[in-house]
């Protein structure tokens, strides 16, 4: 597991909070003016002038408190927040990211408008060459020839996404990467008398697997989980509940962050990752190249 | 297979229907449209037809300033419809402007309302929706799409409190695991700011001034709590006793005297909404502070006033004009997974 990058367990100093103790004792004031005046408490400010952000509420509520406290101090905070934006994302970062995509330029707005259509209709025409090519397949059955060493071999590959992600037709059609249109038309046939039993739709989910990663997640109490491959999609962000198995594709690297790590058993390409050494209180950050 | 395909040629929709300003925000493309919500209207005499002859920010140009046969109208008051074929027709407008014709099934949009607005009031801007165009139409409570869109936590069991200062109303809602556990609103905001800068000046000044320049001296000096400095400003309007315009000072002392009756009306509903949470909620709520949204959350000091009058923190969201449609738009995006966020309308 030499390709696994492990953040540094202890945050690197990103300086705002001692930019901001710099500045309260140069005006020569306490924590408890400073309490007195932001109503925070004491232990509030503690935790953000050695930027430890774990025991503060939230984001959202990080980014609140050292906007005040700079205002209060008359320090400019614009370049704090640009420095907080590494460990705290603000929340325009998070909408945006939820939409999948960035606010294109005003001259842009004509083509991606007609672009998203084109995306699925595309989409459509392989499904639909996919589907003639596994009947054409199938009517030819009573010959399988040499596709029979391969086919067990994806069969195991496809069935395994398949039943893991059963959204995986989705999956597939909202990734905007027309990148299974090539791949699949061949694969298909070949693969069919065995995956033709599952269903057409799992050919597709299968062929992601190989150009990319895969994240296997199982999940023995409920955790907090968030998996952004290289692309910057958000593959997974949300709670997974005791019980859950989850597998998601994409593109390596991916960025792994859980909530309550001792609960959650990861493994990445099919071979298990350790979490403990990367965990810090219950979360745990992993990078997996 | 279906709803997604439709999902995916339409063009959902996330509307913040303010009475100062519209905002319309656009699955996977962000905010498309900002324009005050004003319409002017052309009327006919002889006929008595009437034509809308411009929405949005060309139609607040007009504001104050039409002849006899166009009236600019700002549809909205107190966040609500105030004139119902007017609203519909502007969001007609605006909902043509943003969306293409082209291959585009109608759109699903999310509408927000006040949390003080009735039953009735929803119906009818949900019928507006409709009669726009809309395929389907969810409304979702301000101060939820307000805190939704200042990142708070809302589906955690943590309460959090939002006060989003509009242009006609003020809400205040305290949320937990993605409802509204209490929530209030009262019918101050920007234009009651407004209002009081001109009667203020009026009283004090014998000088009439129109609801434009109130704005800009809010904007410029206005403030909520006392600062070390005092600022002026040069003005000009129309003396009351000679009828002739004339330019006089203000400072932002005064302004300050002239805001303190709407902005005790904001404190007191603060303070009844924190008398009225459950304790644990309370709790969380004194570690963590509240956020502003909404215009009025950028009258200066503004934060400062509520947490020395509460004492709790108070700061403002990271663009607080935004908050509302961006958490709107949030929330459309999950539409299809939760449905406990938006409120129900027989």
């Amino acid at each position: 597991m030499e390709n696994i990058e492990v953040p540094s367990t202890t945050p690197e100093p990103i300086g705002v909070g001692t930019r901001l103790k710099a500045a309260r004792e140069a005006a020569g004031l306490s924590l408890g003016d400073v309490a007195d005046r932001l109503k925070l408490s004491i232990r509030q400010l503690e935790a953000l002038e050695s930027d430890s952000y774990d025991v503060l509420p939230g984001p959202a509520f990080v980014r609140g408190f050292v906007r005040n406290y700079a205002r209060f101090l008359d320090i400019d905070s614009a370049p704090l927040m640009a420095a907080l934006e590494s460990r705290v994302p603000s929340v325009a970062k998070v909408v945006e990211n939820f939409a999948h995509e960035v606010e294109p330029e005003p001259g842009e707005v004509e083509s991606s408008r007609s672009r998203g259509p084109l995306v699925v209709l595309g989409l459509l025409v392989v499904v639909g060459l996919a589907g003639a090519g596994w009947w054409w397949s199938k009517s030819n059955a009573e010959k399988p020839a040499a596709s029979n060493e391969l086919a067990p071999m994806m069969a195991e590959q496809a069935s395994a996404p398949a039943e893991a992600t059963s959204s995986a037709p989705a999956a597939a059609a909202s990734a905007p990467s027309a990148a299974p249109a090539p791949v699949a038309k061949p694969a298909v046939p070949a693969v069919a008398p065995v995956v033709a039993a599952k269903a057409t739709s799992s050919a597709p989910a299968a062929e992601a697997v190989s150009d990319g990663g895969e994240v296997k997640l199982k999940v023995s109490g409920d955790a907090w989980v968030s998996v952004v491959d290289a692309t910057g999609k958000k593959l997974v962000f949300q709670t997974l509940n005791a019980g859950t198995e989850k597998s998601v594709n994409g593109k390596p690297p991916f960025a792994v962050r859980i909530g309550n790590a001792p609960a959650v058993e990861l493994s990445y390409n099919g071979q298990p990752v350790d979490l403990k050494s990367k965990t810090r209180g219950t979360t745990a950050n992993v990078k997996l190249k | 297979m279906f709803r997604l395909l439709t999902g995916y040629f339409s063009n959902d929709l996330a509307i913040d229907l303010g009475t100062a300003n519209t905002l319309i925000y656009m699955r996977s493309k962000g905010i498309v449209l900002d324009e005050p919500s004003v319409v002017a209207i052309h009327s006919d005499l002889p006929s008595n037809k009437k034509s809308i002859l411009a929405v949005g920010g060309e139609a607040k140009k007009m504001l104050g300033r039409t002849p006899g046969s166009i009236q600019a109208i700002r549809p909205m008051k107190d966040g609500v419809i105030a004139d119902f074929t007017v609203t519909e027709q502007m969001l007609k407008q605006f909902i043509k402007k943003v969306t293409s014709s082209r291959l585009a099934a109608s759109p699903r949009i999310v509408i927000c309302v006040p949390c003080g607005s009735t039953q009735v009031e929803r119906r009818a801007i949900k019928d507006s929706a409709l009669a726009a165009g809309a395929r389907r139409v969810e409304l979702i409570e301000e101060p939820m799409a307000a805190a939704i869109g200042a990142g708070l936590p809302v589906e955690e069991p943590t309460g959090s409190m939002v006060v989003d200062i509009g242009g006609g109303t003020t809400e205040v809602g305290i949320i937990s695991l993605g409802g509204v556990v209490y929530s209030n609103s009262v019918r101050v905001g920007g234009d009651k700011f407004d209002e009081s800068i001109i009667n203020y000046i009026r009283r004090n000044y014998g000088m009439l001034i129109g609801e434009t320049t109130a704005e800009e001296i809010k904007k410029t000096i206005g403030s909520a709590f006392p600062g070390a400095e005092v600022r002026e400003m040069e003005v000009k309007g129309r003396n009351l006793a000679e009828g002739i315009p004339r330019s006089f000072t203000v400072s932002s002392n005064e302004i300050l005297e002239a805001l303190t009756e709407p902005l005790n009306q904001i404190v007191s509903a603060v303070k009844i909404a924190l008398e009225q949470t459950p304790p644990e909620l309370g709790a969380d709520i004194a570690d963590k502070g509240m956020v502003l949204t909404g215009g009025g959350a950028l009258l200066k000091d503004i934060d400062r006033l509520l947490a020395e009058e509460t004492g709790l923190p108070v700061f403002v969201a990271e663009n607080p004009l935004t908050c509302v449609v961006m958490g709107s738009g949030k929330a459309l995006d999950k539409m299809d997974k939760v449905g406990t966020i938006f409120t129900n309308v027989p």
